[in-house]
């Protein structure tokens, strides 16, 4: 019991505690991220590098411009890598900006996906597909303040896209395992594909664009 | 016992963050110790040690870093792939694989002692090596592994010691994790490298009150 207290106490203060942060419109924000890809069509784990500038457009209101390359293992047989370019608006929960300050997340993505079979030390692999598509994504994340001009970022959203399918699987062909890729060919068969991407980023306060400095 | 001696450490220490928050302490050190503006580069040779392939890589590692406020610093750092040397294989896993990361980096100041810790989103760029890449009839080779980008993630702590007014030793460790995907394969990039040597720092602003210490 006295554990439990204990360690509900030091949750609550650190979340009580107020941030030297504050929040202006006009702000403007630099940082790096990495991304890890979720429950994808393949079931399999993906990794990525990226960046991203905020522009705080109100005090409760954030915009984040951001771009990302991952790349997922399929199955050590092939791979597919994903570019992401796009934009998400931010609502923060709280009036004013604790040293954790949640938020809610959402926007749109631009993305470039492409799959390849690995070819073999002595075979010629199976030619790549690629395809665009464009995506929605929303989800919730939370800021951690240090200091005046720095924060970590812990977000996860899932995306949702729309565009051809390219379809990656595993089938046992002479008792081998080999991945197949397949891909829609017409414009008129789009379909939804989604993932979930879980975000870690270190945000730097540049300066103010316009506003209180 | 333990358990009570770890709640009890996590309260304090929680708390005294969230004092900290609250009234920024104020320190009193010699202008040269304060580290808000400051600019640090240096060049210098790493080693590292891949755990998945158990080789030796050895680069040329340089950096640069602006120091934000006593405590937070951005930094970039570019590690140059010199050459590598496995035990048990016969080729080395990679023909070359340069790095690239900047990120941030937590400073906890004391005196000329320098400690920190940070971390830092990258990319690789590389190229594997293959001990055969030959068609099974021998009459056309393959094409050759590609030149591929790959992301990674690293996270570095070490030591600064501020020698004189312009120079400062430094010891680091760094450990690099992601996967590498070209058109054969995927491998770890799994590595935890070392560096240690002289660097350079000047001052290129000058904050207004020199001698307040500020989280």
């Amino acid at each position: 019991m006295v554990k439990k207290i204990a360690l509900s106490v030091a949750l609550f203060t650190t979340l009580c505690a107020q941030a030297q942060y504050t929040r202006t419109a006009g702000s403007f924000e630099l940082g790096m991220r990495n991304t890890v890809s979720l429950f994808g069509n393949n079931n399999t784990a993906g990794f990525g590098t990226g960046g991203q500038f905020r522009i705080m457009l109100g005090k409760q209101l954030n915009t984040e411009w951001f771009a990302d390359y991952i790349q997922t293992d399929l199955y050590a047989k092939g791979k597919r890598t994903d570019a992401h370019i796009g934009w998400s608006v931010m609502f923060y929960l709280l009036n004013e900006p604790k040293k954790l300050d949640p938020y809610i997340i959402a926007g749109h993505c631009f993305d470039y996906t492409r799959v390849n079979v690995y070819r073999t030390l002595t075979e010629p692999g199976q030619e790549y597909k690629s395809r665009w598509s464009s995506a929605a994504q929303a989800g919730i994340g939370c800021h951690y303040y240090i200091g005046q001009r720095f924060n970590l970022s812990l977000s996860t959203q899932y995306m949702l896209h729309l565009g051809n399918d390219i379809h990656a699987e595993l089938e046992s062909e002479n008792g081998t395992e080999v991945l197949h890729v397949e891909q829609t060919d017409t414009n008129n068969k789009l379909t939804f594909e989604g993932h979930m991407l879980t975000t870690l980023s270190l945000n730097f306060r540049i300066g103010q664009l316009w506003g209180e400095r | 016992m333990g358990r009570k001696i770890i709640y009890t450490t996590l309260l304090i220490v929680s708390t005294q963050l969230a004092g900290a928050q609250q009234e920024p302490t104020t320190i009193l050190v010699p202008e040269s110790f304060n580290y808000k503006g400051i600019l640090s580069a240096t060049a210098t040779l790493s080693t590292g040690y891949n755990t998945a392939f158990k080789s030796m890589n050895y680069f040329l590692h340089g950096y640069l870093g602006y120091q934000l406020d006593n405590r937070i610093a951005v930094r970039g750092d570019i590690y140059y792939f010199l050459n590598s040397s496995t035990k048990n294989d016969p080729v080395e896993p990679f023909a070359f694989q340069h790095n690239m990361f900047t990120g941030a980096e937590y400073h906890f100041l004391k005196s000329k002692l320098d400690w920190f810790a940070g971390i830092q989103p990258g990319l690789v760029f590389g190229q594997r090596q293959y001990l055969q890449i030959q068609s099974l009839d021998g009459a056309s080779p393959l094409e050759p592994p590609k030149k591929t980008v790959a992301a990674c993630f690293s996270f570095n702590m070490g030591i600064n010691y501020y020698a004189s007014k312009f120079f400062y030793l430094f010891l680091e460790t760094r450990y690099n994790t992601g996967w590498f995907s070209d058109n054969y394969s995927v491998a770890s990039l799994s590595e935890v490298r070392g560096s240690f040597g002289l660097g350079f720092y000047l001052r290129v602003w000058k904050p207004k009150d020199v001698h307040s210490i500020d989280g």
